[in-house]
């Protein structure tokens, strides 16, 4: 009998040091609980465990200048915008684009960068589009829960050039650039800022790219006070360094 | 970066998934083996009860269960920590895998042995403590173990709720390297340490509590 015992105090202590080790959250009034996508570069990568990217410069600056610390915490993307929603964290950033469906329930910052949309392929297959009419000829692969899908139901489909049930869906960039490349799906749509990385380690090309209809933001909670400041401080920081900053990680 | 530094940065992520696996498996038991005895014990609007319960636990996607948790909970004032969101979600579903295993278990013990045991004047409770239980648990092995890798496996869900286990840190480092094959051979290396380590501590219990000539284990 004192086995069991033994097995049960075992289980119980596993279960409260379970609950216990994860119930405190620092509660100091000046750390910012951040939700990041560590897989979009160069917006939000990690290198040799450091957290870094162009978003992350930003949010850094802002908190140097207002002396507060982030607390990051890294989900996958249905995560991070989750995380936002239901107030888990403070602000989000991993390259967030500005929609309509995301601004009904959360917060967007002032846009901080124009970003391009592009279409790569694979330079073998030397794809290039001058218009539209062929592209319902190719398959797209896309990673789920990005923008690109309101964007072909609104604007692409209505005119006939592209259907949403003919996109290949993936769970991240990574694994549609890993069909790209296996020959499975003839293009993937990528941010400009992604695509710009992607074009140094692989051997992919920009067949079409849609230019002036997305912008990036940091997503807030609804209602959040640091939204405000932090649009006060892209204010202060000014067109110029904030370019800076854009140009470094662009290059 | 050679294929030791991968395996070097992903295993920084392995006491997680362990953790993740140990903490939601421990939750497990502890449901499966509540929902089992209280089958046994309970009269039948709580056995129809939980039957109910078992069903709704074992239809559930666990992604499903995982958002209601962490992401709807917190809507009507329950902040729930990400570990125990994985306990709440992954923890539960397998607890009532885990207790229909038992169940199983429970129908296999010999009647004749608990007619005796009632002759004997023993109580219901005594009946399933002393008689059943210690036969329950050692016909279930099998059962627990493959439930067991079950959870490993559905770990990687954690890293939708935020804890940086060993699927993040891989996905983090194929964006950044673009050596996917690699990495995920690595990652597919390191689950096999991981299941190997609990089968090993598995059959070291086992063995503690076998009893020779008892069944054909």
């Amino acid at each position: 009998m004192n086995r069991r015992n033994l097995l049960a105090t075992v289980a119980i202590g596993l279960a409260v040091i379970a609950v216990g080790g994860c119930g405190k959250q620092g509660s100091a009034s000046k750390v910012i609980n951040v939700a990041v996508t560590p897989a979009s570069p160069p917006n939000l990568f990690q290198e040799n465990g450091q957290t870094k990217g162009l978003d992350y410069d930003l949010f850094d600056g802002y908190c140097k200048a207002r002396g507060c610390t982030m607390n990051i915490v890294a989900y996958d993307w249905q995560g991070m915008l989750g995380a936002v929603v239901s107030r888990k964290a403070d602000v989000a950033f991993s390259g967030i684009s500005i929609t309509e469906p995301r601004q009904k329930v959360m917060d967007f910052s002032k846009p901080y960068m124009d970003n391009s949309w592009n279409l790569v392929s694979m330079k073998s297959r030397n794809i290039k589009f001058a218009n539209l009419d062929t592209l319902k000829n190719y398959s797209i692969g896309i990673a789920r829960g990005t923008a690109y899908t309101d964007f072909i139901k609104t604007e692409l489909e209505p005119k006939g050039i592209y259907k949403v049930d003919q996109l290949k869906l993936y769970p991240t960039n990574n694994e549609a650039l890993t069909d790209l490349q296996n020959g499975q799906v003839d293009l993937v749509f990528l941010d400009g800022t992604v695509a710009s990385v992607y074009r140094k380690k692989l051997p992919v090309q920009d067949s079409y790219v849609f230019e002036g209809i997305d912008r990036l933001g940091f997503a807030f909670p609804k209602g959040s006070a640091l939204r405000a400041d932090f649009d006060k401080y892209l204010d202060e920081l000014g067109p110029e360094k904030r370019q800076a900053i854009i140009d470094k990680w662009m290059k | 970066m050679s294929f030791a530094d991968i395996l070097q940065t992903l295993l920084q992520g392995a006491a997680y998934t362990l953790l993740i696996t140990i903490c939601c498996y421990a939750t497990a038991l502890l449901v499966g083996l509540g929902i089992a005895m209280a089958r046994e014990m309970g009269g039948s609007i709580l056995s129809a009860l939980l039957s109910v319960i078992v069903y709704v636990l074992r239809g559930i996607p666990m992604l499903v269960l995982l958002f209601i948790v962490f992401f709807g909970l917190p809507g009507i004032g329950l902040d729930v920590p990400p570990l125990v969101a994985m306990m709440l979600s992954l923890g539960l579903i397998s607890g009532a895998y885990l207790s229909e295993v038992f169940r199983s278990s429970l129908s296999a013990v010999n009647p004749n042995e608990v007619l005796a045991a009632q002759s004997m004047g023993f109580s219901r409770f005594e009946t399933l403590r002393l008689i059943k239980l210690p036969q329950m648990t050692r016909f279930s092995v099998p059962g627990m173990v493959n439930e067991l890798t079950t959870v490993l496996k559905f770990s990687p869900f954690a890293y939708t709720v935020g804890i940086p286990e060993i699927t993040k840190e891989a996905m983090a480092l194929v964006a950044t390297t673009m050596r996917g094959i690699e990495v995920y051979i690595a990652i597919g290396l390191i689950y096999f340490g991981i299941y190997r380590l609990l089968l090993v501590a598995v059959r070291l219990i086992e063995k503690r509590y076998s009893i020779p000539g008892f069944a054909q284990e």
